[in-house]
Parts: structure tokens; sequence; C-alpha cells
């Protein structure tokens, strides 16, 4: 759990970095509505849920300096409590920034809060992550597939992130080479310029983990050769930018926060960066981040 | 409940299947408006970097430079924080390179002579400079050559010329430039580093 100074602290910081991002670029609004109430919700629920249980947390050194993430092949153990209390939490945020889904959501928080046996229901889909587990759930509930996975996946993001604040101390100092997080293996979804010497660090899709990676190399196909690399910025914002890498055709955006006088929350600075989104993918570039929830922009 | 990481990852991943915000109700129009904008406008910048040695002192600290690739013109040069000896710090006079390259407009891009005993700048050609610089050190050596000192022994030296090496030369440069300077007799051959 967290302190309320803590929490109100990440929740400030998250709003008003939506805030400057609808101020700066009007035309981002509407995504920047989209997710406000939701990345708050996770905000809070993070705060309200304890960590869930895993196994075996001792680092396996020599797999780990090999490349193998910490939960590569640990359980971890959500009860289901905490699972329906993030539900409740999540789902009437995304009602609010997604209202033209409001039909299918209303239907999917309705069976969370009054069916007795709801998460039990859900286990299997959450479980094994299957797409046809998770349709023939949504059949069953009468709700489009890709509402009931969106969920599903924002509601596993609150229990990541716990896990990730558990294990981070755990690889503090540890070398870590790759381009998938250290923590979950997922891929990242923003990179980031920090300090003085603007090291560039790696923010995890899925846990939110935050690693140290080389500046000049692909985190997606480990790349080193600068001339099929290329970044791509927009004049009037140069501390923004788009990294593209011509050997496997994917991206990451990224942020440069070495000038700026208030570094955005990290979990917004994708959704201020989404008009890079735009212009790599209509280049034939796609997103590195398989989760990321910024791909098909130009369909 | 118990799931493991791959299950996890899974979950966190289902929406990475082609879920697009449109599918949400989500109008990206705006957004792709914005983004045309930059294009029409040619506000969008496409740009190269490269990992180079500071051409200065003997540290040999790491560059990342970054070059425009539509323009062919340098736009940043700065510490490489990934080079084992310097991680990303630069010397004041490293970190002032960017304005040794074409972007810097007081960079001096012809020869300008001054006579003596005037204040006036002349615009002169690479030719006449460099036919200008052989002949005055010619005579200047050849008005100056010392072939015995006091004592009466052959010492062959120029006391008239001084030779300062720039600190951005190389070891290729400076192995001509040394074998020159000797050739001619000099003994005052220096160099700066930190100048």
């Amino acid at each position: 759990m967290v302190s309320d100074e803590t929490h109100n602290k990440t929740v400030k910081s998250i709003r008003d970095s939506l805030e400057l991002i609808k101020k700066d670029i009007p035309q981002l609004r509407g995504v920047v509505e989209a997710f406000e109430e939701l990345l708050v919700a996770k905000s809070v629920a993070k705060s309200e849920i304890s960590t869930p249980g895993f196994s075996n947390i001792e680092i396996d050194l020599a797999r780990f300096s090999q490349g193998v993430p910490v939960l590569d092949d640990r359980k971890i153990e959500v009860d289901r409590d905490s699972l329906r209390k993030v539900a409740l939490l999540l789902i009437p945020a995304i009602k609010k920034g997604f209202p033209k889904i409001d039909v299918a959501l209303n239907r999917l928080e309705s069976f969370v809060a009054n069916d007795e046996t709801a998460m039990e229901q859900l286990q299997p889909a959450l479980e094994s992550g299957s797409a046809v587990i998770l349709g023939d759930m949504a059949v069953k509930l009468d709700i489009p597939t890709e509402i009931l996975q969106f969920v599903c996946s924002e509601l596993a993001k609150p229990f990541a992130e716990k896990v990730e604040e558990a294990i981070a101390p755990m690889i503090e100092g540890l070398n870590w080479l790759k381009g998938y997080c250290p923590v979950c293996g997922a891929w990242p979804t923003v990179s980031v310029l920090k300090g003085n010497e603007g090291r560039r660090f790696l923010n995890c899709s899925v846990c939110g983990h935050e690693w140290n990676y080389m500046r000049t190399q692909c985190p997606f196909c480990e790349n080193t050769d600068t001339t099929k690399q290329e970044i791509i910025f927009s004049e009037d914002r140069k501390y923004e930018y788009a990294e593209l890498c011509h050997t496997c055709r994917k991206y990451i955006v990224g942020l440069d926060t070495r000038n700026l006088i208030s570094p955005p929350h990290p979990s917004t600075a994708p959704i201020g960066l989404i008009y890079l989104d735009v212009l790599a993918q209509e280049r034939g570039f796609t997103p590195g981040a398989t989760v990321s929830m910024f791909r098909d922009l130009t369909m | 409940m118990t799931i493991s990481r791959r299950e996890f990852l899974l979950i966190s991943g289902a929406v990475g299947a082609g879920l697009a915000l449109s599918k949400l109700g989500i109008d990206t129009g705006p957004v792709k408006a914005y983004a045309d904008e930059l294009k029409k406008v040619d506000k969008v910048k496409s740009a190269r970097r490269t990992t180079t040695i500071c051409p200065y002192c003997a540290v040999g600290c790491g560059l990342i430079c970054s070059a425009d690739i539509k323009a062919g013109k340098i736009i940043n040069i700065e510490g490489d924080p990934d080079h084992p000896i310097n991680e990303g710090s630069l010397c004041a006079k490293g970190a002032a390179l960017f304005q040794t390259t074409a972007n810097n407009p007081n960079r001096l891009q012809k020869v300008l002579y001054r006579a003596p005993h005037t204040d006036k700048w002349q615009e002169k050609s690479w030719d006449w400079a460099i036919t200008e610089i052989a002949k005055r050190v010619k005579s200047t050596r050849d008005n100056n050559f010392i072939e015995k000192n006091s004592k009466g022994e052959p010492v062959n030296r120029v006391e008239a010329i001084a030779h300062i090496g720039s600190a951005a030369l190389d070891n290729e440069e400076l192995w001509p430039l040394q074998a020159m300077m000797r050739a001619l007799g000099l003994v005052y051959i220096e160099h700066q580093a930190r100048i």
C-alpha cells in the first residue's frame, strides 16, 4: 500500500501531464480524455491492492545475465477479491473515457458487481490469456471480444506494476542488455532520455519497469548499424521523436526530458507522442510493443 | 488464482492482437490531421545518428552526432552516454564541437588577409594564401638558417619560425607535419590541447 500523499502526488502528476498535452496540442484532446480517467483509476487501483504473491523470489543471476526475465516461469497469485475490486474501479473509468462502448461495459460491470461467480467464470480466460477462451466468454456475456480483451489487459496492469515494485529493488545494479523488460519480458512502449548525460531508459508496456538501454541500438532486433536507423521529429518539438529501425521495420517513440521543466508522468508519455505513431505507421513501421494501443492508426 | 508470467503477458498483451483505438469508439481523425499538417508545412524532419570520437585530445571521448538526412547537415553533437570513456560527459571544448560545424554562422568560409600596418582585411583565394605562406616560410628560413652555434658545433636550425599544432589534429596529420617542420630546421614545435 502507498501513502495518501504519494498517491495524491501521482494522480496530480498524471492529470498535470495530460493537461499540458491538451494545452500544447489541442488535436490530441480526444485521445487524452479517453485515457485520463483510466490512468487515474489504475493508479488508485495500484494503491489499494497488495502485492500479488509470487514464487521463487531468488534471482538466478546466471539466467538473468543470459537475458531471462525475472518472472519468466514464476507463478503470480492474484486473489479474486482484489481482481474484482480492480475491475469495479477500472470499468467505470473506462466508461467515462470510451462512452461509445458503454453498453458493453455496463453489461460487464453489472456481471462483475452482481454475479458472485463472475471472477470464477472469468478466471479461465484470465489464467490462460487465450483469445479463444476470451472469445467464448465474450459471447456468453454478449459483448464484443475486443472490448473484453481491452478490459482484461487493463485489469492485469495494476497487478503487474505491483509485482514490478517488489522485484525492481532486487535487480537494481544488475546488468541487463536486452530490449525487453528484465522483470516481465514485455517490450517497451517509450524511450526516455534522462540526466545531464542523456542516458536512455526504456519503459515497459506491461509492468512499467524502466531500464537503461544503449542509445544507438534497436531494442527490438538489437541492430546497432546506425545507417539502418532513423529518427523522425517535428521541428517545433525536437524533444519528442520516433526511432525507426529499417532492419526490423519497428519503431519506438521517445522523449528527451533533459530540458523539460517538469517531465511528464511515464504512463502519459505515449499519449502525448501519438502523432509520431501516426507518422511512423504511415511510413510502414509498426510499434515494437505488442501491447501498444496505438497501432493501426492509419486505418 | 495462480497465473504464470507467460499467461500474464498474454492477458496484458491480448489487446495487442490488432485492436485499434477506433474499435473502442475513439476518433483519431484530429491526431491524423495534426500529423498531416506537420507534413504539409514541412515540419517533419528526419535524422540519422552516428557514433564517433571527439577529435581533440587523447582521451578519446565518444560522441553521438545527428545529421538531418534531407539537408545533409549536422543538427546536434552530444556526448555518448554508452561510451565507456566519458559516459556522456564532455569537456567545455568537446561540448562546443557543434560550433565548428557548417551551422556556425561566424565560421570563416574564405581566406582573409591583413597586410602589415593595416587594419583592413582582404578576401584572398586559397592558391594565393598557400603560395604566399610557402614563399614567406622559405624566405624566413633562408634568411635565418643557423648552421653552427656559438661553439662552432653544427646545429642546422631555424629559430625565427615556430609551429603550433592544433588539438584537432590526428596521428596521420601529425606525422607529416612533424617531419616537414623538422626538415625545415624548426626547433620551436609546440602543441596545444585545451585552448
